[in-house]
């Protein structure tokens, strides 16, 4: 057994569909232009209101439309969206001393073998820590340049041929990582693979 | 009293004019009119073509997806809300063509849903490539040495497939394809109605004076429960030697070919008995007896 049993009581649903009294079926629109961007939600069937969902370009009201300043204030919604997503996106997260001569910077599924190098590194007497993003957009710009700032030898281990996180991060931040340890072999990383990449740059 | 104006949507429709989509968007009306189906109660999806746009020109719930996805978002539909009336309108391109690994699955799922094939035998809205249903040597302006790819059945195929209920309209008789759309809905299970309709832009082939040539209504004691009989019908003329067409022969049926009640995926499955899923509350206890079961019996093989 690797988990505990999950706790049932801390979990609370967030459905964010209206309520059937919320709903003015007259005047419902899925597509309500509104300033978070963000549409309330009714569903199909759910009461007298008529609900329409379109994958192309579509008016308020749902329906598809090619006015062009109908979607030029569809696009400006979608995007208001990413405004209030920017507050709840988890920033990045740290391991290991501060002030670290060499950090690594990952995401995804490597974390638990970034984090076991980082212990080896330590143990063997080097000074090593790690920064780890398991959310990447919008992108937690501010939060990655206050903690890369302060590093010094900076390693991306990433699981592509490309260091595609490096080269987010050089977009977004300025900070050019020089340190790439990928791997694109389509195996896992193990933190031996890490720990000897590192050695061999010295 | 439900009337046609309860279903008129006022969004700019960019179909041919004198296209056989017209007629069978009426005849679609007038199945929920006679039937007394309010908007409120009735999700139309659709995906991609001229077809697809049916939804948009009708005031009820709408569902407009991606190419082929027709009935992925009408199986999704039907679970989350089994009280919905789902209609899914596509055509012989996004149903048979793009759609058509969902076609059969679909088919095996066996939703409570009525599918309306908008059958033209050609691409429109991408101007007039062939489609799955064209015909073996139609030219076209991409084909134009002529079809070489042998033509798909769609009913003979939803027989073979043990549609719950197989059934063939033409755009050019209305009355008889409203009813025949009426017979569907009421038919519980995945229903077919594939429409003969011809595209008046671009398959100058099969017009409507060409169909009228050809349709003829089911006769009275035709028994659609016959398997045999139904493949028979579906082919046409011509048993003995590969077909040509997607419709068999020079003698097309139109009704209702073959239907056999199945159970529904709906009736099957246990989550959806007490009404639409997304009135469902969490049952914490069921899901803590879960865990429980889980946690006792990894410990066991540990």
């Amino acid at each position: 057994m690797t988990v505990d049993k999950f706790d049932l009581s801390k979990i609370t649903i967030e459905r964010h569909i209206l309520a059937d009294e919320e709903i003015n079926p007259e005047e419902y629109k899925r597509y309500r232009i509104t300033e978070s961007g963000i549409s309330p939600r009714a569903l199909p069937g759910q009461t007298r209101a008529l609900v329409i969902n379109d994958s192309h370009e579509h008016r308020e009201d749902g329906h598809i439309t090619e006015d062009a300043q109908i979607r030029t204030k569809m696009v400006l919604k979608r995007l208001r969206k990413l405004e209030g997503t920017k507050a709840e996106i988890k920033p990045p997260t740290t391991y290991g001393p501060e002030n670290a001569e060499v950090m690594f910077v990952g995401w995804g599924t490597t974390y638990g073998s970034i984090r076991e190098a980082v212990d080896i590194l330590n143990g063997d007497g080097m000074n090593v820590s790690m920064m780890h993003l398991s959310e990447i957009w919008p992108f937690p710009a501010e939060a990655v340049s206050d903690i890369l700032k302060k590093a010094q030898k900076i390693f991306a281990v990433e699981g592509n041929a490309t260091a595609q996180l490096a080269h987010l991060i050089r977009a977004e931040t300025g900070v050019e990582i020089s340190g790439k340890i990928l791997k694109f072999d389509g195996r896992p990383f193990s933190p031996g693979y890490i720990v000897r990449a590192v050695k061999e740059e010295g | 009293m439900v009337t046609m104006d309860d279903y008129a949507e006022s969004v700019e429709i960019t179909w041919c004019p004198g296209c056989g989509n017209f007629l069978i968007i009426r005849a679609l009306k007038m199945a929920f009119v006679e039937l007394g189906i309010e908007p409120h109660e009735v999700l139309l999806v659709s995906g991609i073509g001229q077809a697809a746009k049916l939804p948009h020109y009708m005031k009820c719930n709408v569902i407009n997806g991606l190419h082929g996805r027709t009935l992925s978002y009408a199986t999704g539909a039907k679970i989350a809300n089994r009280n919905l009336i789902v209609i899914a309108t596509s055509g012989d391109g996004d149903l048979y063509g793009e759609g058509g690994n969902h076609f059969i699955h679909t088919i095996r799922r066996n939703p409570d849903i009525t599918v309306i094939a908008h059958n033209n035998q050609v691409y429109g809205l991408t101007k007039g490539q062939a489609s799955p249903t064209s015909d073996l040597g139609f030219v076209t302006r991409l084909q134009t040495g002529g079809v070489i790819l042998s033509p798909f059945n769609p009913i003979a195929f939803a027989i073979s497939a043990n549609t719950s209920f197989v059934s063939r309209g033409f755009a050019g008789d209305i009355e008889h394809l409203s009813k025949l759309i009426q017979t569907a809905i009421q038919h519980k299970g995945f229903s077919l109605v594939d429409v003969l309709q011809p595209c008046i832009s671009f398959n100058r082939v099969n017009t409507f004076a060409w169909y009228r040539d050809r349709v003829y209504k089911l006769e009275d004691d035709y028994d659609p429960t016959d398997k045999i009989t139904a493949f028979q019908k579906s082919q046409g003329c011509s048993l003995r030697s590969p077909t040509t067409s997607s419709y068999g022969g020079d003698k097309i049926p139109i009704g209702v070919i073959c239907k056999h009640a199945r159970p529904t995926y709906e009736e099957q499955t246990p989550a959806l008995k007490d009404g639409p899923l997304f009135k469902a509350e969490v049952d914490y206890k069921l899901l803590d007896n879960l865990l429980e079961e889980f946690m006792r019996l990894s410990k066991k093989s540990n």
